[in-house]
């Protein structure tokens, strides 16, 4: 049985939780509080998770396989070899594109409304 | 590094947490309740080297809120799932039910058919049997059609979950409506056999939509066995009584036997044990 969905698109919209999560991922297999690091830096400390959420969610992805767990173990020297480290599948990767391309599609409405007051973003007058 | 002096606010902390962790639900604190810890402690290691008490406070304060909020969000996850497996097991023995209860339909026509004496007052008996399998039947497939959603609909599609949930409920509806109509409007009664062939129907489409996604552990063609037997049968009869009247009682029975025989398989692979879709939306 396929106890997963298989279009990316059904996971849309993605809630903000699991897009920085696989946000964080991106760039390669990280342990749960190096994904959190990495959230909080992404977000620069908007988005902050505590363990539970990090961990309610990422059990969640890992059923839809949206990620998945490392069977790989760490250099003991370079890390706690008892840290369990998660990637992205390929499933993850097209639903946090297609997200993203849709979040991007909200801006450009947004920026073609005048409502984006930021230089980084766009100009409003 | 932290000293042993500042090791001990986070020893304690940790321990409160670890203590704490005895609110989630069983499973989920078996499978993370140590990696929740051991990111609880980095989070304190760091919080009170960089901010001292003050930053162990502020991280008390977000880890409590969050705390509350998963430990009530993994208890409902954990109920919601507990409660679709329930009920998913149950809607597929109303579908074994409802294959007997239509077996006994058909087998009841053969019988009447064979063994009519009006002498022994036996054809009431076989048309109370006809009249009860044909109207507890659709009724008891609209539960199993509706747990064939909750099982396999999110892996069939968004066309195989609308088929089964239009089936689910037209079928039923129609069904019911024929028996409450019957004695007020003519030829209303007609709606009790329409409701069992539009259910089937439906089954049937979401057959085909099965053997394209595959959501079953195998036989993907069962639904179109368990579905396409009887609407075909009924339409063609709609169409051409003559056609249907000349095949023989046979064909008949072999079609309405494997019919039967693949809904009973699909009522027990809904009853078997299941593994839960999570929908990552919840995350």
């Amino acid at each position: 049985m396929a106890d997963t969905l298989n279009n990316p698109e059904d996971f849309l919209p993605l809630t903000p939780t699991v897009f920085n999560i696989l946000l964080a991922l991106v760039d390669g297999e990280k342990h749960g509080y190096g994904i959190m690091l990495e959230v909080e830096k992404n977000t620069q400390g908007q988005v902050l998770m505590g363990p539970g959420t990090l961990y309610g969610s990422i059990k969640r992805m890992l059923k839809a396989n949206l990620i998945e767990e490392c069977d790989e173990r760490p250099d003991p020297q370079l890390d706690d070899q008892r840290r369990r480290y998660y990637r992205m599948t390929g499933l993850g990767n097209r639903a946090l594109r297609m997200e993203a391309e849709r979040l991007a599609a909200q801006v450009q409405m947004a920026r073609a409304k005048n409502l984006l007051i930021n230089p980084h973003f766009g100009l409003s007058s | 590094m932290i000293t042993k002096t500042s090791r001990n606010p986070v020893d304690s902390s940790v321990s409160i947490y670890r203590f704490l962790l005895a609110a989630y639900p069983q499973a989920f604190r078996e499978e993370y309740g140590d990696d929740m810890v051991q990111v609880f402690r980095d989070f304190c290691i760091r919080a009170y080297l960089n901010q001292g008490p003050n930053g162990m406070f502020r991280l008390w304060a977000t880890t409590l809120l969050d705390l509350i909020r998963s430990v009530i969000e993994e208890h409902l996850q954990k109920e919601t799932n507990m409660n679709k497996s329930s009920y998913i097991r149950v809607s597929g023995w109303a579908l074994i039910l409802g294959a007997f209860s239509f077996f006994m339909f058909f087998l009841s026509i053969f019988l009447e058919e064979y063994f009519y004496d009006p002498g022994l007052r036996i054809s009431g008996f076989y048309q109370n049997v006809q009249d009860i399998g044909i109207v507890i039947s659709p009724l008891l497939f609209g539960a199993g059609m509706f747990g064939l959603r909750a099982k396999y609909g999110d892996s069939s599609g968004a066309t195989g979950k609308t088929l089964l949930l239009l089936g689910g409920i037209l079928g039923p509806l129609t069904a019911i409506a024929g028996l409450i109509g019957a004695e007020k409007v003519e030829n209303m009664w007609l709606l009790i056999f329409w409701g069992p062939a539009i259910l089937l129907a439906f089954l049937t489409g979401f057959g085909f939509v099965a053997l394209k996604s595959k959501p079953l552990p195998r036989w993907n063609w069962l639904p179109i066995l368990a579905g396409a037997w009887f609407p075909i049968n009924f339409f063609s009869y709609l169409i051409s009584p003559d056609l249907v009247e000349g095949l023989t009682t046979k064909w008949i029975s072999i079609g309405a036997l494997i019919q039967v025989i693949a809904m009973l398989i699909l009522g027990y692979y809904l009853q078997a044990r299941m593994v839960q879709n999570p929908s990552p939306s919840t995350a």
